[in-house]
């Protein structure tokens, strides 16, 4: 045993320690379930400990890690949107076990009273049971959308619709009148125009216009859901007249950025990037207000954003590829290769990419997905980008744990036939600048072509910033990641990225005593057994002097 | 004024029923009044001779005919003055659709346009490419008759019009012996009125496409090739649906056995006859079976269950959802399934898993709720019923399409070959074989097919991905993992393959579809596919035909995308491997008639057809050749002539190929010079442009059993003068490099 066996103390679910003290001193256990693992954990020690905790895993990648063993962790990450679905904390709890790596939090929806309360409900879980959920706030943007409704309105061809830009309190008491976010809409349109709802789900004619309100008559069918896109077109060509000037951020939007800043959230995600310029003010901003890193993310859902894509991706820490709005601004069947060239973009630059929108639309009302979504998860799983979103399918579905299940289950599935195959390998350009960054970017592709080559277990990284394990999830390797940092807030970050795993550890001085403490630390919760091969990357300074290497060592 | 309920009957009546007769007539003589009748826009059918093919379609009985409004337009949503037509924003304009003044034909953006053009209804009816639009293009000298001019809306139409009348009908249909060669115009001749009318996604989202006709391929950009198979149900079978379905890029048409009889499948059968008969495109027909399907009985109500209530699938009859017990089609039942296993009820809206069981009963809990219908679909995860692979039934469908004359049978719950080689003896038996022979594709949707999917895609002419029962069987994350294995296993062998269902679920009910939806149809091209396939949105759905037309829009703009990206796929993609030999050429190739000489020269044609970027042209009696070609998918399409009508129909499955009839000539560079002719006539191909010629194929139609070839010509030019500058300066340059008609150029013989 080793001798400072004492001091440790792991967060842990309660009910896990307690089987856990029951027990132990079996000897050795088997490797299988989680809950005979923990046995050597001091569960003497308050779980709300005031020393930094030895070392802290996710229950559920440890759950998944002991089940499966290394390979067959899932790597993509799982972003879910929380709603009134799933707005308690025992929902938001059975939905990090059940795979969430980050909340999303809408700020089209909900007060910050009610975002306030889920960011903390999501603070105390990851402190009590040890998870990692980062919190993504997502900007509303100003995009001209139809402001919230009651229900869904079903529009009948031939059937007259009002859009008005009053406050729809002070509408004119009509039913049909719907209220358009953008102030300008009755000054822009003309008599002729016709109107897009969410890219042909419903299109109109204008017919006439008095005052505010604007008269329509549908021409395609289909249902006008709450804060649908809309776009209006004039000879058959989209308008930009004054919408094209529509600020990215409102002052709306800059007051949910403070909100964010002054709640500390990991990511705020922009919509309707059209260049890189806002995303630069923005991380300026963060900068000078904020106390912490926020990492700013792109959201390309906006035609503009298309010939900017470079500077985007450049200037941004991480793109979002929204294909629900995009579709309704560019021609739907362009949305699969927009897709497909930010993945890359992304990945070439070592940015995290997230594809949303849509993955699972049908599972708001059925508990089964569609093949065709079954199979376009399959290819954004293939296309390796980091992260899946669920958007309505988990704050407003009827199936969210559901929902989160079918993303975990295709997504585990169609990595281990990623790795048969050796497919969605793509050629990564050198990009690091600096020589420092340059000697970090030549590590990492070492390290993980080694242990491509050598069918090692798991990549252990040493990493206070979260560089160099990103570095490493740029080159996809085939085994998982372990992320080690002292830092919660790295650790979320972490948590974003591509087959990364993040443990928040305590690091010593000496480097070498880092790795066999976590290895000792992993071996006692039968995370790792003695000889698995694992290729380790520190650059952990030892007091002053820094040594980056690359070791291949068997767990000892 | 004489009413009559449709063109077909008025054509019957006036003793037109002749097959696939082309009958010209004065309108007068047919004791109409051109306001009685609606004039769709016209086409050119011989441009030498300047005369022009009006299609009318007749008043529906009860209709009232048409008078020019104030502003002297006839039709509706007309913007401008003195149209003839709906929706044109200019003056003038005869056709539907129009922004501009003069334009003669639907979605012409300018003035002075002489031509149907493809955007919005994606059919490219004439020689318009998408870059001429806005410019003055002109296929030929056109004059209209005199009542038809423009400048005379306002007016009611006199009643003495002349115009000609197209009539069609339905050919005789005569598979077995005897079979009289049906007359039927071998010029693409169309006059089908009123179909065609713009179904795009909106007129603004097609126009966008001029955009960005990118890169390289912009001038001259292939058409689809993947097909699309709809399935005819309620909202498709009536003629006009049909012919709209038709016009707007179906290319098999799928019975689904499933539903419907005999007297309502036959009814479609005789809309495709009639719709080929035609001469315009061309439609297969696939007879999908039922299959033994394992179903749950009749239910007094809908039981609505909720997670946790124990329900009771009995084999006992009588049990009418009374106490939560259901009945259930299938003895076996009791003996397939086992504790703890899960049911699906409909792939897995809802499901159970069992609990408890007795010789008679099923006891289970549900998983997940819902409502619990009469004669719901089950599934046992990972288990396939025990039950005959052709069920009675099933032979009666299958002995029901062989007189038909179908194409193709898609038979369900395939589990093992040895059902295939058992219905293709069956057919080989009833004389269905060799050019009149069925094609047989099996649907891989068992969890037993998947473990003899190799055994089993050896012994079938094609295979369809039919991910619904697929998913169901399997766990659904399975799914993409066996797409790719199967369309895989069928392109290596070179035999067709569709992907199938869920593929626009959403459109079934929306007008848009949802983003995954798009990108699966993209992934489906990508792979390779011969064709994707729509269930219930062509079916019963709310949006038949923006469902095809989405379809057929994210087929080409995939295609497009890989032919800029990826150059010549011969070299695979992240979707599909390269492609390589069916059949590795033989070292010791002895004899011509080889099969591995056909192949090797597929493999070069497909080559240098893709080096020049331009389309094949294959001459086929049995379809051989054109299938060898679509094996390399090439980047242009394939144009496969043949006199051979069942042939030609079932080329409609295959990837690229576009087949057309033709009546073979002793001569053969006689049948070439027909042949070019009549892929100018259809715009298939451009005056001055190259077009490769295969040659070869078991049995040689002209050559000498010793030669096969592939041949580069050029198309001869358009000698026609026209008044537009871009006609002279054409003329100009082709007088300048002294091409009136170009001659063979023999690129290699052998």
């Amino acid at each position: 045993m080793p001798p400072h066996l004492d001091t440790v103390s792991i967060s842990l679910h309660p009910a896990r320690v307690f089987a856990s003290s029951n027990t132990k001193g079996n000897g050795r256990k088997p490797r299988k379930a989680g809950s005979s693992s923990v046995a050597v954990a001091d569960v003497a020690t308050p779980l709300t400990t005031s020393r930094t905790p030895e070392i802290e895993v996710d229950s559920v990648l440890e759950q998944e890690l002991s089940s499966n063993g290394f390979r067959s962790t899932r790597r993509t990450k799982l972003i879910a949107t929380i709603g009134p679905a799933c707005e308690s904390k025992e929902m938001l709890d059975a939905m990090a076990s059940n795979g969430m790596n980050v909340a999303r939090l809408n700020m089209s929806h909900g007060s910050h009273a009610w975002h306030a309360e889920i960011i903390s409900h999501i603070r105390a879980l990851n402190k009590e049971k040890g998870y990692s959920v980062a919190i993504m706030m997502d900007t509303q943007g100003s995009e001209v959308h139809i402001m919230e409704m009651a229900a869904p309105l079903k529009a009948e061809t031939g059937q007259e619709l009002v859009f008005t830009v009053r406050d729809p309190a002070a509408s004119l008491g009509d039913d049909a009148a719907i209220a358009v976010s953008y102030d300008a809409f009755a000054e822009d349109v003309q008599v002729g125009d016709e109107i897009v709802i969410d890219g042909g789900m419903v299109s109109l004619e204008v017919e006439g216009k008095a005052g505010p309100d604007v008269y329509c008559r549908v021409v395609d069918p289909g249902l006008v859901l709450s804060r649908a896109n809309l776009t209006f077109r004039r000879g058959g060509r989209p308008v930009r007249a004054k919408n094209a000037m529509l600020p990215v951020l409102s002052a709306k939007d800059w007051v949910d950025v403070d909100f964010a800043v002054q709640q500390g959230v990991d990511f705020i995600a922009v919509s309707f990037v059209k260049s890189a310029d806002v995303i630069n003010n923005l991380k300026s901003y963060i900068q000078s207000r904020s106390a912490r890193d926020i990492d700013v993310i792109a959201k390309v859902e906006s035609p503009d954003s298309i010939p900017n894509l470079a500077e985007i991706v450049d200037a941004a820490d991480g793109v979002m590829v929204a294909r629900g709005d995009l579709g309704a601004q560019i021609r739907l069947e362009d949305v699969p290769s927009v897709q497909k060239e930010v993945v890359l973009r992304c990945r070439q630059a070592g940015k995290p990419v997230i594809v949303a929108s849509h993955l699972l639309q049908s599972m708001h009302e059925l508990p089964t997905p569609t093949r065709a979504e079954v199979s376009d998860i399959a290819d954004v799983v293939r296309q390796r980008a980091d992260a899946l979103m669920l958007s309505g399918e988990s704050a407003a579905g009827l199936f969210p744990q559901k929902a989160l299940e079918v993303l975990r289950i295709v997504a585990a599935r169609i990595e281990g036939w990623c790795r048969e195959e050796g497919s969605g390998a793509i050629a990564l350009p050198r990009i690091a600048g600096s020589l420092d960054a340059r000697i970090g970017e030549e590590v990492c592709a070492s390290a993980a072509s080694m242990a491509d080559n050598l069918g090692a277990a798991a990549i252990f990284v040493f990493t206070r910033r979260g560089v160099n394990a990103s570095w490493l999830s740029r080159y996809r390797p085939d085994c998982p990641i372990f992320a080690f940092t002292d830092s919660q807030e790295v650790r979320q970050r972490l948590n974003l990225r591509w087959g990364v795993i993040p443990f928040l550890v305590r690091f010593e001085d000496d480097p070498e005593t880092n790795v066999t403490r976590t290895f000792e630390l992993l071996k006692r919760r039968n995370l790792v057994a003695a000889k698995d091969l694992v290729v380790v990357v520190s650059d952990i300074q030892r007091t002053s002097q820094q040594h980056r290497s690359v070791q291949v060592r068997h767990v000892s | 004024m004489l009413e009559v309920s449709s063109a077909d009957t008025l054509c019957r009546w006036m003793g037109y029923a002749k097959a696939g007769s082309v009958r010209e007539t004065t309108l007068h003589v047919l004791g109409l009044s051109v306001g009685a009748i609606k004039m769709s826009p016209f086409e050119v059918i011989n441009e030498r001779s300047t005369k022009i093919m009006v299609s009318v379609e007749c008043l529906k009985a009860g209709q009232k005919a048409c008078t020019a409004d104030k502003n002297g337009n006839i039709g509706t949503g007309n913007k401008g003055n003195n149209n003839f037509g709906d929706y044109n924003d200019g003056n003038n304009n005869i056709g539907n659709s129009n922004m501009g003044d003069l334009n003669w034909g639907y979605n012409n953006k300018g003035t002075n346009l002489r031509c149907n053009n493809a955007i919005g209804t994606r059919k490219v009816l004439n020689m318009c490419s998408l870059k001429e639009l806005g410019k003055s293009c002109s296929v030929s000298t056109v004059r209209p008759f005199g009542a038809f001019s423009p400048h005379q809306a306002g007016t009611r139409r006199p009643a003495h019009t002349a115009a000609r009348v197209l009539c069609t009908a339905t050919p005789p249909v005569n598979r077995g012996g005897g079979r009289p060669e049906p007359s039927r115009p071998t010029t693409a001749t169309s006059a089908v009125a009123g179909y065609a009318k713009g179904i795009s996604l909106s007129p603004s989202l097609a126009s966008q496409q001029l955009d960005d006709e990118d890169g390289e391929y912009s001038l001259n950009a292939p058409p689809r090739k993947t097909k699309t198979v709809c399935t005819i149900g309620p909202t498709s079978c009536d003629r006009e649906a049909f012919f709209r379905l038709a016009d707007s890029g179906m290319n098999v048409v799928r019975l689904n056995m499933s539903h419907g009889d005999h007297a309502s499948h036959q009814q479609v059968i005789d809309l495709v006859r009639e719709y080929n008969a035609m001469g315009r495109r061309n439609l297969a027909i696939m007879l999908d079976t039922k299959g033994p399907e394992v179903r749950s009985g009749d239910v007094t109500q809908p039981l609505e269950l909720r997670a946790g209530e124990t329900v009771t699938f009995t084999i006992v009859a009588g049990a009418d959802g009374t106490n939560n017990r259901i009945g259930v089609n299938y003895d076996g039942f009791i003996d397939d399934v086992e504790l703890g296993d899960i049911l699906l009820v409909d792939g897995g809206i809802m499901s159970a898993v069992v609990r408890s069981k007795t010789d008679t009963d099923v006891v289970t809990e549900i998983v997940d709720g819902g409502s619990m219908k009469s004669r719901r679909h089950l599934n046992i995860r990972g288990k396939s019923a025990n039950l005959p692979a052709i069920t009675d039934r099933d032979w009666a469908d299958i002995r029901f399409g062989l007189e038909q004359g179908v194409d193709y049978y898609a038979l369900s719950f395939v589990r093992t070959a040895d059902v295939i080689y058992e219905l293709k003896d069956w057919l080989a038996r009833a004389g269905a074989t060799g050019t009149s022979a069925i094609g047989v594709l099996a649907k891989i949707e068992s969890a037993d097919s998947v473990a003899n999917l190799d055994a089993i895609l050896d012994a079938v002419d094609g295979a369809m991905v039919a991910r619904g029962d697929l998913g169901a069987e399997l766990p659904v994350e399975e799914v993409p993992y066996w797409q790719s294995k199967i369309v895989r296993g069928c392109r290596k062998r070179g035999k067709p393959v569709i992907v199938a269902t869920n593929m626009l679920e959403s459109m079934i009910k929306c007008p848009t579809p949802t983003r995954a939806e798009v990108s699966d149809i993209a992934i489906a091209v990508r792979e390779g596919a011969d064709a994707v396939m729509l269930s219930g949105e062509t079916a019963h759905g709310s949006f038949p035909f923006k469902s095809l037309d989405v379809m057929a829009m994210v087929a080409r703009r995939t295609e497009r995308a890989m032919l800029s990206y990826e150059g010549a796929r011969r070299y695979g993609s992240e979707e599909s491997d390269a492609i390589d030999w069916i059949m590795p050429p033989s070292r010791s190739m002895n004899s011509l008639s080889d099969v591995g000489i056909s192949e090797m020269f597929a493999y070069h044609a497909v080559t240098m057809a893709n080096t020049i970027r331009t389309s094949l042209v294959v001459f086929s009696r049995k379809g051989h050749m054109p299938a060898l070609l679509s094996h390399y998918r090439p980047d242009y399409p394939i144009y496969c002539f043949t006199e051979n009508e069942a042939v030609q129909r079932r080329m409609a499955l295959l990837h690229g190929v576009t087949a057309i009839y033709t009546r073979f000539s002793e001569k053969a560079a006689v049948t070439f010079d027909a042949a070019i002719e009549e892929l100018k006539q259809r715009g298939y191909v451009k005056g001055g442009q190259l077009v490769a010629i295969v040659q070869s194929g078991r049995q040689p139609i002209w050559r000498s059993s010793s030669t096969h070839s592939i041949a580069v010509r050029a198309v001869p030019r358009d000698v026609v003068p026209d008044d537009s500058d871009e006609e002279e300066e054409e003329k100009a340059k082709a007088k300048a490099a002294k091409v009136g008609r170009a001659g063979v150029t023999p690129a290699i013989l052998t």
